[in-house]
């Protein structure tokens, strides 16, 4: 990655990442679980949920997570579900963000806002379609508890591990290109025209 | 932001500590103690502590956990070292020590409560369910924390055999996740209401997840609780016989063991 598509991406990463984290932690809050609230994770300040690790492993090996938000699922009246909903809210707050620069891109703004708003548009697109990937540990995965029955939402450390080697290997060997290149090619699709 | 550069240097030493971890490429104690200096994170003191009683025995850890404290009074410090008090010297008074010392200086109290109520189950100045009570009322705690007060509620319900409420304990806690406590709950209220089959399931699913020696500590205060004090004091003579021991699990299964046993003799490390 060079570094004028590393500065692009930047504000994008850290409004995508920000927003995602505390939409997960507020939604918890308003479901009945205030555990990540009492970790100062609703917040919009970028560095209560960057990684340190996850943002430097985006510029070297180009896949960068943030800081997890942490639950209690004993909180929560109706477990799986209210897991689910939490989790989804990351990526719908991705795409409210998508449709929020998109909204501004068409008022043809400023040159500055204009780049700010592509860069927004763009990563939060990828951010809410990835997390959307029902592979465990990424937010679209707590769907399968609440449609298997029997399933625990909460799984153990080894599996997540064989699951994050599996996303690993899908991400490098373009099986997740593949299957998001069309959903991604519709929303750049719907980018004005210049 | 400064914190957040710090955090940024350090990263790529932890990715090294974490090699360390297969391949002793350095010393990780010195590794830990760079990282420490680097992040001054307060979870990192916890690495620290763990790796000096690792390497250095616990009391090496004590006295520079004590040093640790009086510059920076963290929980995190406090918390460790009541952990590696039990595990590593099964010294509870020492750890009661290390609570206390958190509370005196108005430590956040959340870490603690995990502490807090393990010790509740052994020593006779806490009160189990006042913990447990304590922890059940937030909704601000991790789930270990709440999962552990619930299983220790479900213990209190199987005592005063109360065996749809224990029931009801671990059927909300399997519901989240896979729990080999929860499951020895079920064994117990499964044998109470004539359903071996499910019994038996309950416990082969319990004995994968827990070492020999908490296994027959549990089957033994399952027993007990079942009223049937000659089959608890079986499986406790068996653990003698075969040297397994059984893990610290509470006062009621401590009580047993000094009435019948030679204390010492039986409990051993899990």
């Amino acid at each position: 990655m060079n570094l004028k598509m590393a500065l692009f991406f930047l504000p994008g990463l850290i409004i995508g990442l920000t927003v995602h984290e505390a939409a997960h932690a507020l939604t918890a809050k308003w479901l009945g679980d205030r555990t990540s609230e009492r970790m100062g994770r609703i917040s919009l300040n970028p560095l209560r949920h960057l990684s340190p690790l996850g943002t430097l492993a985006l510029f070297i090996i180009y896949f960068g997570w943030g800081k997890p938000v942490i639950v209690n699922l004993y909180n929560f009246k109706r477990p799986k579900l209210y897991y689910l909903l939490s989790s989804l809210a990351g990526p719908a707050a991705n795409l409210i963000l998508c449709g929020v620069s998109l909204g501004l891109l068409y008022l043809h703004p400023h040159v500055l806002i204009q780049w700010i708003c592509m860069s927004v548009f763009l990563i939060n697109a990828i951010l809410a379609c990835v997390n959307l990937l029902p592979i465990p540990p990424l937010d679209g995965s707590k769907f399968w508890p609440c449609i298997i029955p029997g399933a625990k939402p909460v799984i153990s450390g080894k599996w997540t591990m064989v699951w994050m080697a599996v996303l690993v290997v899908a991400l490098y060997t373009g099986a997740i290109g593949k299957i998001l290149g069309p959903v991604l090619g519709f929303l750049t699709s719907l980018l004005p025209k210049t | 932001m400064i914190n957040f550069v710090r955090q940024l240097i350090a990263a790529p030493l932890r990715v090294l500590l974490w090699i360390c971890g297969f391949v002793p490429l350095f010393d990780r104690l010195r590794l830990i103690e760079l990282i420490w200096a680097l992040s001054r994170e307060p979870s990192d003191i916890a690495g620290v502590l763990t790796l000096t009683a690792a390497g250095k025995g616990i009391e090496t850890a004590n006295t520079r956990a004590q040093e640790l404290f009086s510059v920076y009074p963290y929980a995190q410090i406090a918390l460790t070292m009541g952990w590696l008090q039990i595990q590593h010297a099964r010294n509870l008074q020492a750890a009661s020590q290390w609570l206390k010392r958190a509370r005196q200086a108005d430590c956040e109290d959340a870490p603690l409560l995990g502490l807090e109520l393990f010790l509740s189950e052994h020593l006779a100045e806490y009160n189990t369910e006042e913990v447990t009570a304590r922890i059940l009322a937030r909704n601000d705690l991790p789930m270990q924390t709440t999962r552990d007060a619930l299983l220790a509620e479900g213990r209190r319900f199987l005592k005063q055999q109360r065996w749809t409420e224990a029931e009801a304990v671990a059927d909300r806690i399997l519901a989240v996740e896979e729990n080999p406590q929860a499951r020895w709950i079920g064994w117990v209220t499964a044998i109470i209401n004539g359903d071996d089959a499910r019994a038996q399931t309950q416990l082969s699913i319990a004995s994968g997840k827990m070492s020999d020696a908490a296994l027959r500590g549990f089957v033994a205060l399952g027993w007990l609780y079942m009223g049937d004090t000659e089959r608890a004091t079986q499986v406790l003579q068996e653990a003698r016989k075969e040297g397994t021991g059984v893990g610290l699990i509470n006062k009621d299964l401590d009580r047993f063991l000094r009435g019948n046993f030679q204390e010492k003799e039986i409990t051993e490390a899990d």
